[in-house]
């Protein structure tokens, strides 16, 4: 077969890492993936040569300034640049969302929540970024830059929760069982639409720790067949310099938590979510 | 390949990079410790290359001031950087890349710029590809592997990865059907892998 030929796994291997894999080559190296564990440190290795690229370029020098001002920067203490959080919408306000959007579709939560124990059952699966770019879903990628951008610019105006109601309605055309975390390391912080992943949907953000943003996701599932299926269990994905993300989802949504924490830590506030949706249905 | 391959070649180090001075690991791990004295010896080691991409790619000065920084900045807070897992060279000029893609993309939501310069995390230890040649050897090495490319092929990999166009536009730029781009980018980065890995060959007789 074709498939297992060795032009046919350079090519693959040049594509992924070019990033140009049709969704069948995309399926064709996963399988490849599975069987074939050098591919990894082949297509690392291959990125390599890639990265090389820069060394070609007639270098530019730096302003002189930029030096100086990078140790200057790099001396400070970090959580500076991160504002307090205005917490004029708490708890109170959740509860609020929750139980009115509880009140559109309870049968439609009863089904997550069958979905989700599974998900409890069978864990967490920590997985290379690659394996889901293999996939050509950029929505990783936006998950971390919107989280990025909106913890670190909480500036827009919070929106009260009529406001949102009112937009979720008219916004989302769908009935959205919106969830929280209700854990005690956490503080809300704010709530909003968002637009991610070619898919709509609602984005809380928290304090975990008192410091250290974190952002809840609840999107309308992807039309694509291309975005990562985690079927039933949930994905870790850890990246290099951006914030790491746990992903699952279930029959309407897909779900997404991103902070720069550890795997264990997520994989308790999303377990967490999976109970709370668990005693509001029973 | 070419890492394994550029070990095999025990290369000594270059004239202008004695000896004594420090390698990139032992910088990254000083700087773990605090040290932000090598910071300053990892930015005069890779600031050119760092600002000279960013520059190249967002084509502002200012931004890609701005972006250089943002990279060293995040090197020394974020700790993000595994030597174990590849070159900090590959790791600089990947996050310089990946940074001023999003910048572009945000500039122009027109543009979509694919996101696939992400590692992966498991990969194995390695050595790093370019610690044993000076920064003039390792643009030398580069320069002479991307003429003994075919015009096409190179055309194709210069377009996408310093300007961070998508291959689709490249097709409509080049008036070629997106298969043949397609096509010509991965034997371009195969035929740039192996002329690396005859160039280095080279050297070593």
């Amino acid at each position: 077969m074709s498939e297992s030929s060795p032009s046919r796994r350079e090519e693959l291997l040049a594509g992924f890492v070019m990033g140009d894999l049709s969704p069948e080559e995309a399926e064709e190296f996963q399988r490849l993936l599975a069987r074939d564990p050098d591919l990894v440190g082949d297509s690392d290795r291959l990125q390599e040569v890639l990265a090389c690229l820069p060394y070609a370029l007639p270098e530019e020098a730096p302003p002189p300034q930029l030096r100086e001002k990078i140790l200057a920067r790099a001396e400070r203490p970090r959580w500076r640049r991160y504002p307090s959080p205005n917490l004029k919408h708490v708890a109170g306000a959740i509860a609020a969302l929750l139980v009115l959007a509880l009140g559109i579709d309870n049968y439609r939560l009863r089904r997550m929540v069958s979905v989700q124990t599974a998900t409890v059952e069978t864990g967490t699966i920590a997985i290379a970024p690659e394996v889901i770019l293999a996939n050509q879903w950029y929505g990783l990628s936006e998950l971390a830059e919107d989280h990025i951008k909106v913890t670190k610019n909480p500036k827009e105006r919070s929106p009260t929760i009529s406001e949102l109601a009112r937009r979720f309605g008219r916004e989302l055309n769908l009935t959205l069982p919106i969830t929280h975390i209700d854990r005690q390391e956490l503080t809300f912080v704010d709530g909003s639409l968002c637009n991610l992943a070619k898919t709509k949907g609602v984005r809380l953000t928290y304090k975990l720790d008192g410091d250290r943003p974190l952002s809840f996701y609840q999107l309308a599932r992807p039309k694509t067949a291309t975005y990562p299926q985690p079927g039933s269990s949930r994905l870790y994905v850890e990246h290099r310099d951006r914030p790491a993300i746990v992903l699952w989802e279930d029959e309407q949504f897909l779900y997404a938590i991103v902070a720069d924490a550890p795997q264990e830590r997520l994989d308790r506030l999303a377990e967490a979510i999976v109970e709370s949706q668990e005693k509001v249905s029973s | 390949m070419l890492l394994k391959n550029i070990k095999s070649l025990g290369l000594q180090p270059a004239a202008d990079r004695p000896a004594m001075l420090p390698t990139d690991t032992e910088l990254i791990r000083a700087i773990r410790s605090g040290c932000s004295a090598s910071l300053a010896k990892l930015y005069d080691r890779y600031s050119g290359l760092v600002y000279t991409l960013a520059l190249k790619l967002l084509n502002d000065p200012r931004d890609a001031e701005d972006l250089a920084q943002e990279v060293f900045l995040s090197l020394w807070r974020r700790k993000s950087y595994d030597p174990t897992r590849g070159s900090l060279s590959s790791y600089l000029t990947t996050l310089t890349r990946s940074r001023a893609i999003d910048r572009l993309r945000q500039r122009s939501s027109r543009h979509k710029i694919r996101d696939r310069w992400f590692r992966d995390m498991s990969s194995p230890s390695l050595p790093t590809p370019f610690d044993c040649a000076s920064m003039e050897e390792r643009r030398e090495f580069v320069c002479q592997a991307l003429e003994r490319l075919p015009v096409n092929q190179r055309r194709v990999l210069e377009m996408a990865y310093y300007e961070g166009r998508s291959q689709s536009e490249i097709a409509e730029l080049l008036n070629a059907p997106l298969g043949t781009v397609k096509s010509w980018a991965r034997r371009g980065l195969l035929n740039l892998r192996d002329a690396l890995k005859e160039i280095m060959g080279d050297m070593e007789t």
